[in-house]
């Protein structure tokens, strides 16, 4: 996963702040914990919003307590008690970024794609040991990435069909949350359009890149004389159709807690770097305007 | 049943017009217009039923078990989806309704490509949206209306996924409330011309 679904912080209290922190924090010791300490370099802030959305249609309630962070023991840090939950959320993290990893290896260059190769040397019997616990999530990443691996083979010029196995699997992950049938609907459109989005952000962030270096982008085949704004007009479109899908799925959840949290990722934090992404000259111009 | 003051979100202390403002909130939220045609829209239809229930029981019981004349509720009620309909695509229209668009999907594929018509492109983006493959979704609706530019229906759905393909609250330029109502002036414009 790529770490695009965050929080924005300004707009959030600090008690809200110290809960997501908590609970990356958390994940992050409990990933350590299950797949030893390589597997924290592959967290994201994606999977930190998956576990606060399972805490926060659970019915036991979360609590916080203090605690210290083995990296940075000076450092205060609250930790979570659902750690059940946590675990789950850590197997299938695991599962995602090394999927994205194996991509990374495929078709990166350069030192990233050698850091990358080690690290997924580093980490098979990892991957393993997370297979063996959630065995059908396994199957599914891997039909996913050969799939996905076909359509860029094709160079399919469809965002649409570029998207859909990122779509299934964030799909498929949420679906694991549900506890019933109508939780387990909308989760699935939820993780659908969310993973929908997290594909796209990507394409759309590297589409300056990819026009130089010639890799596959949805957006930009057959596209070769467009404008670089234009593409990206177009991007934000698709975007924003998945973010808002996403919302409105989410407000048919049953969300005991954290929903402003929650709430402030979809419809605040994803947007913001939505629009850093799609606009990269009005961030230029912001950062500008603050500094007079 | 449930608490109606807990559906609503309110405390039992709560004054009128702080109850009459949570309602409208939460009929906002889960309005009939905002999942018209999504596959999730038949469990907006049961909160919107709660709420207007919850808002019901609370004016009777407030006005002494006396009927709430004049109460917000019952405004917004059922859907406008897709339907039953009759017509050469009334089986596929009928998968749509009952959410299975896989089934509606694979009926539509089968039609030969040559006798593609409009309301072939807009069920197929129906589809499409329901897959939520959304970019060829809002292409076929737009062929759709395309093919056949004086159907209302098609073009009811090309503008509200329009609208759907912008930022949802207020955007930095003014640019998407121009759009709407350049698209709202355009749909009246269309009602004068027939």
């Amino acid at each position: 996963m790529l770490g695009y679904v965050r929080i924005r912080k300004e707009d959030l209290t600090f008690r809200e702040y110290e809960e997501y922190r908590g609970i990356y924090c958390t994940l992050c010791r409990r990933t350590g914990k299950r797949y030893g300490h390589a597997a924290r370099l592959l967290l994201s802030y994606d999977m930190t919003f998956v576990a606060a959305l399972r805490m926060a249609l659970a019915k036991q309630p979360v609590t916080f307590c203090q605690g210290r962070c083995p990296y940075n023991p000076f450092a205060k840090r609250s930790c979570c008690s659902d750690t059940e939950t946590l675990d789950t959320v850590a197997d299938l993290s695991l599962l995602l970024s090394y999927g994205q990893l194996l991509d990374t290896v495929a078709d990166g260059r350069g030192p990233k794609r050698w850091a990358a190769w080690l690290l997924s040397k580093w980490l098979r019997p990892a991957r393993r040991q997370a297979a063996d616990r959630l065995p059908e999530m396994a199957a599914l990443i891997d039909e996913c990435l050969a799939s996905q691996a076909a359509c860029e083979q094709e160079k399919s010029p469809s965002t649409d069909r570029a998207a859909d196995a990122t779509a299934r699997m964030t799909a498929a992950a949420l679906e694991m949350l549900a506890s019933d049938d109508s939780q387990r609907r909308i989760l699935q459109r939820l993780g659908y359009c969310l993973g929908r989005w997290i594909y796209l952000m990507d394409a759309a962030d590297d589409l300056e890149k990819d026009r130089k270096t010639g890799n596959y982008n949805p957006f930009l085949m057959g596209e070769d004389a467009a404008a670089l704004e234009t593409l990206r007009e177009r991007a934000e479109q698709s975007l924003c159709g998945s973010l808002n899908e996403c919302v409105r799925a989410y407000d048919l959840l049953p969300v005991r807690r954290f929903d402003r949290l929650l709430r402030n990722i979809l419809e605040n934090g994803c947007v913001a770097l939505q629009r850093s992404v799609t606009h990269p000259e009005r961030k230029v111009r912001e950062s500008h305007e603050r500094s007079v | 049943m449930k608490d109606p003051y807990e559906i609503l979100g309110v405390s039992r202390s709560a004054t009128d017009d702080e109850i009459k403002t949570a309602y409208r909130n939460l009929a906002r939220k889960y309005h009939p217009d905002k999942y018209t045609d999504n596959p999730l829209s038949d469990l907006a239809q049961e909160k919107m039923q709660e709420i207007n229930e919850a808002y019901d029981t609370i004016v009777k019981e407030r006005r002494g078990g006396s009927s709430a004349g004049g109460g917000q509720s019952g405004g917004y009620g059922g859907y406008t989806g897709t339907g039953g309909g009759s017509g050469r695509f009334a089986d596929v229209r009928r998968y749509l309704a009952s959410n299975r668009y896989i089934e509606a999907e694979t009926l539509l594929d089968g039609v030969p490509a040559a006798v593609r018509d409009a309301e072939w492109y807009y069920l197929k983006g129906l589809c499409l949206y329901r897959k939520g493959w959304l970019d060829e979704a809002y292409r076929h609706v737009q062929q759709a209306c395309n093919m056949d530019p004086y159907n209302s229906e098609y073009r009811a759905q090309l503008s509200r996924m329009s609208g759907q393909r912008g930022y949802a609250g207020g955007s930095d330029d003014g640019m998407c409330d121009c759009c709407c109502s350049m698209l709202a002036a355009n749909c009246l414009c269309n009602m004068c011309c027939r």
